[in-house]
């Protein structure tokens, strides 16, 4: 335990780390967020139907 | 564009498929014994290693990374090579991955039952196996990072997201979790002690869930449930907006193991609100799943895969409604130590795991061997009986575990406790472990119907090993064009992607650990708290090796009911020299923090603890703890003494300079006093037999606090 603590506390401003942490983090989601409403309709569609595209041989409806 | 000629190898999905079935049916087996000797205790043998302690976790690691992993692999390798139109990358990676995989699994058994383990659920697996682990595990992401460079797709589809995301985050939770420092050739010490210990342990825990039971599976559900309903996923903005959330939220999660515990409260508290908040991003997928079915619904009348994985994403969304309620400090006072939580995990990994599992291999294996499954009334009945198997099991295991809390905490008029004997609960849940026993047998068979039907599907059907493909190569595409979104741009640069996951799983490692190691008002000194003695410390490995921390724990919460049953409440500074802790999870028996303390309810003398462990049912008659007869027959390694001192003293116990060359007299004569006195009783035994070491052990634990100074408020 102590051998832990004694590497932690050797890093300089490492109280600041989990403060800039927490702004990494909720700026990254508000902006993922954002970004994700603003996406296309059509565009979104289109990703969505990427494992169905790959396999054309896939036309039945059924599994079995 | 000019197409390009490629192959799938399909060999790899059918050999991780099969080890997948293999390992499933081991994992269950042995689910259904540990099942059984909770009812009936003879059925530990009277022998080490088919004792419940050291079986449970060969359980729960085939389970988990047996079953559940191979399972991961094979839906990964299917699914990875057809969404990037390209085979494999590396052909001996992957083959390497599956053997090293297997071999894992093989050494996780035969150590574990051997009782070389590091005494932290889930994750314990000794030093030789976690530095092999790591190897696999590089030699996998490194195969599926190279594959994703040369594929022949523009964008990255979300279920690869979720298989990057496991790869970082399994690599990064395994090596923090595992750093400790080895004294032999197969034990080792953690580097972390008692409340970090437990912090980062669980901080693993919690995350194993999320990432080796969760994402990946995510993943899988992102390919095979719009392949098997032929239908787009629901919406790709959800799943965008719940990839980045959830593994985002996951990661701060873990504390909520701890709550009551002797954790800095901001740590609790942290846990709790995380928890809560997972509730959308975790339905935000069980959403997306369901809805995908829109339309769709009848289908799944007919089409058993269909079947099973509408039972897989409504137990996902179950059990990942349930954990954050279970995060709640008042439910969770209920709740914890209990089987209600036993209860919980079946849920996700019976319902969620298994049956997402089962759905995926009978989709897959007609497609692979191009042929109809053998028989779909069969994998119908397969599905009645699973789903039946969980609510057996499931049901009685809620409520054992109200039973269980109703009992322990109630008092009577006079203020006194009702039930002070720990064992009248244990004979009121009886009947519920009996029919959790019958449930997880359902379930076993339930899984053999599926081994059968596989097995005559092959029989059937002709395997294409190398699935012939085509495709236009992928144009170079540099920087981000104008008018390209940001998380496309993203989508086509997975290296970028791999390190912005990195990092949002990294900030709530940082948030969470890096406080507890360095504010002191988070772990209060106790000055009378000393290390352990040497033969205390034998005594402390032999209880680690013997898994006694599957059913004890050594953590009274601060409740009137526990503090009236088991004695003064667990302080943080009281673990300090605990490499590794072993507070548990669970309460089949009662706590034994406090046993050794004299003027305790609890306090038993040598020769009690002697004759409890030689045969628990002759002290109690209705006991169902087994018996550890080979304690009075195995001596004390001396030769290892030392090597403990050492690596004890470069973890920062205090033990004099130079004590490891005289640490064995000392060990000699605290068993020569102890031996004497059973001698004394009428116990015939030698000063160097483990008995010895792991009674001082029981006698020393939580005593420290009472016979020395009080503790510091």
């Amino acid at each position: 335990m102590r051998i832990v603590s004694r590497i932690l506390s050797g890093v300089d401003g490492i109280y600041w780390f989990p403060l800039i942490a927490l702004i990494i983090f909720i700026s990254f989601f508000v902006a993922i967020a954002i970004h994700t409403y603003a996406i296309k309709k059509d565009r979104s569609d289109e990703l969505a139907r990427l494992p169905l595209e790959e396999d054309d041989e896939l036309k039945n409806d059924v599994n079995f | 564009m000019e197409l390009q000629k490629f192959y799938y190898d399909n060999r790899i999905v059918k050999m991780f498929a099969y080890a997948t079935l293999f390992w499933g049916i081991v994992g269950m087996l042995v689910g259904v014994l540990v099942a059984f000797q909770f009812i009936f205790p003879e059925l530990n043998f009277n022998f080490a290693y088919t004792t419940f302690g050291r079986v449970r976790p060969v359980h729960t690691n085939a389970i988990i990374f047996a079953f559940v992993g191979n399972g991961i692999f094979t839906g990964y390798y299917y699914s990875l090579q057809r969404l990037l139109k390209t085979g494999m990358a590396s052909k001996w990676m992957s083959y390497v991955h599956f053997w090293g995989w297997q071999f894992i699994i093989v050494l996780a058994a035969v150590t574990l039952l051997a009782g070389f383990t590091s005494g932290k659920e889930y994750a314990e697996l000794e030093w030789p196996i976690d530095i092999l682990i790591a190897l696999i595990w590089v030699i996998f992401g490194w195969n599926m990072m190279w594959t994703i460079l040369k594929r022949r797709t523009k964008h990255i589809y979300v279920a690869i997201w979720f298989y990057i995301a496991t790869f970082v985050t399994v690599a990064v939770l395994h090596i923090v979790n595992s750093i400790e420092i080895p004294w032999s050739l197969l034990k080792s010490y953690p580097v972390y002690a008692g409340v970090q210990d437990a912090l980062v342990q669980w901080w693993y825990g919690h995350n194993a869930v999320a990432f080796f039971l969760t994402t990946p599976y995510l993943g899988l559900m992102y390919y095979f449930l719009p392949k098997a309903a032929n239908r787009p996923i629901y919406s790709y903005k959800l799943s965008i907006l719940h990839f980045w959330a959830l593994i985002f939220l996951y990661i701060w999660a873990g504390p909520h193991h701890l709550l009551y515990q002797s954790i800095p409260n901001w740590a609790q508290s942290l846990g709790t609100v995380f928890s809560i908040m997972l509730i959308a991003p975790s339905w935000g997928g069980m959403i997306n799943g369901l809805l995908t079915l829109r339309g769709a619904w009848d289908r799944v009348r007919e089409d058993p895969v269909l079947k099973f994985f509408v039972v897989a994403v409504t137990a996902y969304g179950m059990s990942t409604f349930e954990g954050p309620m279970l995060s709640l400090k008042s439910i969770n006072a209920i709740s914890h130590f209990t089987n209600w939580t036993v209860a919980h995990v079946h849920i996700g990994a019976m319902g969620w795991n298994g049956f997402l599992t089962f759905g995926m291999v009978y989709w897959l294996f007609p497609k692979m061997f191009k042929t109809k499954l053998y028989s779909i009334k069969l994998a119908n009945l397969h599905f009645w009986i699973g789903t039946l198997a969980i609510l057996f099991y499931s049901i009685p295991m809620y409520w054992a575990g109200w039973t269980e809390a109703s009992m322990l905490k109630q008092f009577t008029e006079a203020g006194t406790l009702m039930y002070p004997n720990f064992l009248q609960v244990v004979d009121q849940i009886m009947p519920m472990y009996y029919m959790r026993a019958f449930g997880g047998t359902l379930y076993f068979l339930g899984a053999f119907l599926l081994v059968y039907n596989i097995y005559k599907t092959v029989k059937g059907g002709s395997f294409v090993a190398y699935e012939e493909a085509e495709a236009p190569a992928l144009e170079k595409e540099g920087k981000r064009k104008s008018g390209e979104g940001y998380h496309r741009f993203l989508e086509r640069k997975p290296i970028t992607f791999m390190i912005l996951a990195i990092v949002a799983i990294l900030i709530g490692g940082i948030v969470e650990i890096v406080p507890t190691y360095l504010i002191k008002s988070n772990i209060p000194t106790i000055s009378s708290v000393k290390p352990y003695t040497p033969l205390e410390l034998h005594g402390r490995d032999i209880y680690v090796a013997e898994g006694c921390y599957n059913c004890h724990s050594q953590m009274i919460r601060p409740f009137r009911s526990e503090t009236e049953r088991y004695g003064e409440y667990s302080k943080a500074g009281e673990y300090v020299y605990d490499h590794p802790f072993q507070w548990g999870s669970k309460r089949t028996g009662p706590d034994l923090w406090r046993i050794g303390v004299k003027t305790g309810k609890n306090y038993k003398p040598d020769a009690w603890h002697y004759n409890h462990f030689m045969d628990p049912q002759k002290m109690n008659a209705t006991s169902i703890m087994p018996a550890y007869p080979w304690l009075a027959r195995y001596e004390i390694r001396l030769d290892q003494t030392a090597a403990k001192i050492r690596v004890m003293q470069t973890l920062g116990v205090p033990y004099p300079e130079g004590y490891d060359l005289i640490a064995n007299d000392d060990l000699k004569a605290q068993a020569a006093k102890i031996a004497e006195g059973l001698r004394a009783q009428g116990i015939e035994i030698s000063d160097n037999k483990q008995m010895i070491a792991i009674i001082a052990y029981l006698q020393r634990i939580g005593t420290d606090i009472v016979n020395g100074e009080p503790a510091a408020k």
